[in-house]
């Protein structure tokens, strides 16, 4: 029978969140700090206080939209720690990847740095807005600011990055290669 | 939202890209000791591990996806007692134990009797290997999801990262190789016709749904918004919520690819998943994650129960391989622990053992 009678207890909760919501915050996390290792590492805190909420968030709450909150900020306020700086030394050691490659593109590497030019919870606003599509009201309930002033940061935020990323033609991966601007 | 200033068009594109790359395997989280730990790496890259999934995430990295993500057993000599008595093979695949690629054979009824194909074993797309299916129609492997292979047969796509997202279109009879058009852009194909493929594009900062056609002529722009997940029967399907807002509403949609019409199908209680469509096309989604209902949406408005508290087979909720499949027989099901089958809406047997269906039974 494929019928089961689940047992729906924590692990199983859990479980289904997890799964069904690492990517999407992680991704909101790196999109914050920018660096993969810590992203890993704040992932997990915020998935570390879920486990202990079970029971304890209010009926009705979206579990993912709390997920991303905690660990947005948590990633706002992060500071680099040891933990992370070692993990990196290991997998510096790890072969070459093709997801590395691609990563390594220019292009991305230089919206990185422009990025890296905004306060982090600059960063939030920008990402939350362009990669999560959220509007400017649910921004500010995640990083716990007035709709406006959310408003405010992303304009300001916005003409930073323009300056940073001038007007180069952002496909154009093969003469920036010639130059040798590779990060 | 975002116009499309050159700015805001490359930081959409910067978004999208490293949501691509981050697409691989989620790392095991051990609540008992505190770590995540990705499947299939030693003790060393376990302690490492939880840092490096960005790295590991790829799409050309579908290997990792297929050794993490599949049924990590292989199949059992002696497949379960099965009470079907139609005559067809079911096509199954699965993750080899021993090499991590995927494998395949069928399971022939009546009687459940099993047997490999060692056709399966290396099917590789030009850009690395990824899932395998049973191409029907054509009566052969190819190295592709079957959302990934034309309702006909007759072709098959595959995904190669580079500058842009190259989306390349495979002729099974001729094994000629057609790259569509747009290959420098970031095109997330989701789903096939007989002569297009249909992708989201999201590097504007507006998910926009796009038709290519398979012989590599330009592309069109169907509509603007939405996050269109699969296809079938000429229509595209999504589950989603226009707010993260606690208590947000979900809904299938169903958009008529040759109208251009959007229809709400079905409003769900809460987060939902496509995991498959029936025999006519009708969706099959369980609702509230793993371990959720599963249900039939019959028309608009309209569902049949399927199952009480499911568990489809790890690793195929939230990826694009659908663990639900409709045929002339009934409705199969990839379980946690085995094939199932729902014959004319009746409650799901067990068929067969674990594994990932690859095509109908036929």
């Amino acid at each position: 029978m494929a019928v089961k009678l689940a047992r729906v207890d924590r692990q199983d909760w859990f479980d289904s969140l997890y799964s069904a919501t690492y990517r999407a915050v992680v991704g909101s996390v790196y999109f914050v700090v920018l660096d993969r290792d810590v992203a890993a590492e704040i992932t997990h805190d915020a998935f570390l206080r879920l486990w202990e909420h079970y029971g304890r968030l209010p009926a009705g709450s979206n579990e993912k939209a709390w997920l991303i909150r905690v660990a947005t900020n948590l990633a706002i306020s992060h500071r680099r720690s040891q933990r992370a700086a070692w993990r990196r030394h290991v997998d510096d050691q790890e072969p070459a990847d093709p997801g590395l490659q691609a990563l390594n593109n220019l292009e991305l590497v230089r919206v990185r740095r422009a990025l890296l030019m905004l306060e982090p919870r600059d960063r939030a606003v920008i990402s939350l807005r362009f990669d999560g599509g959220l509007g400017f009201a649910e921004i500010g309930a995640i990083v716990g600011k007035p709709e406006n002033t959310v408003k405010t940061r992303f304009h300001r935020s916005l003409d930073t990055l323009r300056r940073q990323l001038g007007d180069a033609n952002p496909v154009d991966v093969d003469s920036q290669m010639k130059d040798g601007s590779n990060a | 939202m975002p116009d499309n200033d050159s700015t805001e068009q490359r930081l959409s594109d910067f978004y999208h890209r490293s949501r691509v790359a981050m697409s691989g395997p989620v790392p095991r989280w051990d609540p008992v000791t505190g770590t995540t730990v990705k499947q299939g790496w030693g003790r060393e890259l376990m302690i490492a591990g939880a840092a490096a999934v960005f790295i590991l995430a790829v799409v050309g990295g579908a290997r990792f996806l297929r050794q993490s993500q599949s049924p990590a057993a292989g199949p059992k000599p002696t497949p379960a007692p099965s009470a079907f008595t139609g005559s067809c093979k079911l096509p199954l695949t699965w993750a080899d134990p021993s090499s991590g690629h995927m494998t395949g054979g069928f399971v022939s009824f009546p009687g459940a009797s099993f047997a490999t194909d060692p056709s399966v074993s290396g099917l590789n797309t030009p850009f690395g290997a990824g899932w395998v299916s049973y191409d029907a129609p054509m009566r052969r492997w190819v190295p592709v999801d079957r959302q990934m292979v034309s309702p006909d047969g007759a072709t098959w796509v595959y995904s190669a990262l580079r500058t842009g997202n190259e989306n390349h279109a495979v002729d099974v009879r001729t094994g000629r190789d057609t790259t569509l058009w747009g290959s420098d852009r970031v095109f997330h194909v989701f789903g096939l016709e007989n002569t297009f493929a249909y992708a989201m594009l999201d590097s504007t900062g507006v998910p926009q749904l796009w038709r290519l056609p398979l012989d590599g002529s330009p592309a069109t722009q169907i509509r603007v918004g939405g996050n269109w997940q699969f296809v079938n029967g000429g229509a595209a399907w999504e589950i989603g919520s226009d707010s993260l807002a606690a208590g947000a509403p979900f809904s299938l949609q169903r958009l008529d690819l040759q109208h251009n019409t959007v229809t709400t199908w079905l409003q769900l209680p809460g987060p939902g998943t496509v995991v498959g469509f029936d025999g006519r096309g009708a969706p099959i989604v369980q609702v509230g994650g793993p371990g959720g209902d599963v249900i039939v949406v019959t028309s608009q408005g309209a569902q049949r129960l399927l199952a009480k508290s499911f568990y489809f087979v790890k690793g195929t909720i939230g990826i694009d391989h659908l663990p639900a499949l409709g045929d002339a027989h009934g409705i199969w099901l990839a379980a946690q622990d085995g094939i199932y089958l729902s014959v004319n809406g009746g409650v799901p047997s067990k068929q067969s053992f674990p594994a990932l269906l690859a095509g109908p039974c036929s």
